[in-house]
């Protein structure tokens, strides 16, 4: 059976059902159940959360669940992809790389066709959208692919991007002034003509991040989206614009419309990725024309700012990115993590130091990968990288601020840092070198203290079990 | 312009709603040429309102 969003919850339930959280109460879907994946999150427990009965802004229950943290835990996330989450950098890369091209399917064999609205038949406020933060004007789509095609080549794009549901079929959405979508707009708008769109959501965890690989422009994304899920993406013509824009037969459900020439109206403010609350911005609009979807959708709503925002949907491709960028100027970089606590600003990089120089040859290398990385921490193998406290280490005792620091100003930076001064997206970026220096020689040692550590024979004699009972370690205090 | 310590010039501006009273803040985009008449959307009551019709603004 085709890889979906259903198929990959019926495999959990039967293979790990400790990892879901369904929740019979109902919950509404303003802020209750945002506020529950906070919660959880503030503990760092990542259950793929289920809501059966959500409570919609109109006081009755919508006839849609709610899936969300579907892409909160890196385990998860791995295991759904098939690879060893501490190997995301070296082994996601490959499967974006095994490009799948997509097969088309009739409408017939499309389950996202089962309902078919157009006219006053849609009313996007009967799916159980997510308001998630204070200030937010609004429920918000977090997790639809907005599909377009670039005019001049009809190459397809589609990007993950925030829809605030304004009406029954009016979106604000917000393109970022860098992204291909806004290149297609600003195209279309060009020509004097609307922007055709298709929004696609819910679908396979492999899916959605294969989608979300990041591409040249103009790329289509269904082929690496078939990589990452390792089998072809089944595609159908949309019902408003045919095969210009094809969609993902087997989501969840499709809105489609355009994006009207050069209407912009107020959108957000918006808690983003970052953990802040995004200013009101002046951004395009969708007029909705069709909605499509499955008669028992699931609706996957997103942990918006949380864990589930960052790891599948950002980290695991940026780290991906990174590591194949900068091991072809730097063969010395072992691994790349890139910490949900830096929310995409910072990024940790393993080298194995074998010659003076290399942690600022990362750090230059690494920087122009995204301009959403903000600050480089290179470190030595000996280090765990998925181990922050081991970072901090290193900084604390293998670097020297006025030395290993290097600081690169005006900078082309993300627009969603509220530290970045007006005008426009400039700002500082960096990095600071907190390696060791290398071997002095061939077969000599570094030339730095050692690392305290027990004897390897005693280390080897002394074994847990012999002393404390396994069942009683989760009592002992863990604060440090 | 103020400056504002770390941030130096904001690229946020705070208004207020005219309606509610509630403040919240805006991109300086807003005073943009091309985007300079469109009407703000308060987030809490739902008002559309000229940024000049904010009671109180800061950043501007």
């Amino acid at each position: 059976m085709a890889k979906n969003l259903r198929t990959y919850l019926e495999q959990l339930e039967k293979e790990r059902p400790e990892v879901i959280l369904r929740v019979k109460k109902p919950m509404k879907v303003a802020y209750e159940i945002s506020a529950l994946q906070r919660k959880l999150d503030a503990l760092r427990k990542y259950p793929v959360i289920i809501v059966e009965h959500p409570i919609l802004d109109n006081g009755t229950e919508s006839a849609f669940p709610v899936v969300t943290n579907l892409t909160a835990s890196r385990e998860l996330c791995a295991d759904a992809l098939g690879l060893d989450h501490r190997r995301i950098a070296m082994d996601y890369a490959q499967k974006v790389s095994n490009r799948i091209d997509p097969v088309k399917v009739s409408k017939e064999e499309a389950p996202v066709k089962e309902v078919i609205e157009t006219g006053d038949q849609i009313n996007l406020l009967k799916f159980p959208i997510l308001t998630h933060n204070y200030m937010d004007p609004g429920p918000y789509i977090g997790t639809g692919f907005v599909c377009n095609y670039d005019p001049e080549t009809k190459i397809d794009n589609c990007s993950l991007q925030r829809i605030w549901v304004k009406s029954p079929r009016r979106t604000g959405y917000w393109p970022a002034v860098t992204s291909h979508s806004m290149q297609n707009i600003w195209k279309w708008w060009g020509q004097g003509k609307d922007m055709p769109v298709a929004i696609w959501i819910g679908h396979h965890p492999a899916g959605i991040s294969g989608a979300q690989s990041r591409l040249a422009y103009p790329e289509s994304h269904y082929p690496s989206m078939g990589g990452v899920m390792g089998e072809a993406v089944k595609l159908v013509p949309s019902e408003l614009f045919g095969e210009d824009i094809m969609v993902p037969a087997d989501a969840e459900m499709v809105i489609e419309g355009y994006v009207p020439r050069e209407v912009f109206e107020a959108e957000g403010p918006f808690g983003e990725y970052p953990g802040y609350i995004g200013p009101q911005r002046p951004s395009p609009v969708i007029d909705v024309k069709c909605v499509t979807y499955r008669k028992d959708a699931i609706y996957h709503g997103l942990g918006v700012g949380l864990a589930d925002h960052l790891v599948l949907l950002g980290n695991f491709p940026l780290e991906a990115r990174i590591y194949n960028v900068v091991k072809s100027v730097v063969p010395e970089v072992m691994n790349v993590f890139v910490p949900i606590s830096g929310r995409r600003n910072h990024v940790y990089v393993q080298v194995k130091k074998t010659r003076p120089g290399i942690g600022k040859e990362v750090i230059m290398a690494t920087l122009p990968c995204d301009s959403r990385l903000k600050h480089v921490f290179v470190i030595d193998e000996d280090m765990d990288l998925f181990n922050e406290s081991d970072i901090m280490w290193s900084i604390a005792y293998r670097s020297q601020w006025d030395r290993d620091l290097v600081v690169v100003e005006g900078a082309a930076v993300f627009p969603l840092d509220p530290s970045v001064p007006s005008p426009g997206n400039i700002g500082t970026r960096g990095g600071i070198d907190a390696t060791m220096p290398p071997p002095i020689g061939n077969g000599l040692p570094r030339f730095y203290q050692m690392v305290n550590k027990t004897p390897e024979d005693v280390a080897a004699a002394i074994q847990l079990e012999d002393f404390v009972d396994p069942s009683l370690l989760s009592n002992y205090p863990t604060s440090s | 312009m103020i400056t504002i310590e770390k941030v130096g010039n904001p690229k946020d501006v705070w208004v207020t709603c005219p309606g509610c009273k509630e403040l919240y803040y805006i991109d300086r985009l807003f005073y943009e040429p091309q985007y300079d008449k469109i009407p703000l959307h308060c987030p809490f009551c739902h008002l559309e309102f000229a940024k000049e019709d904010s009671p109180m603004t800061w950043g501007e």
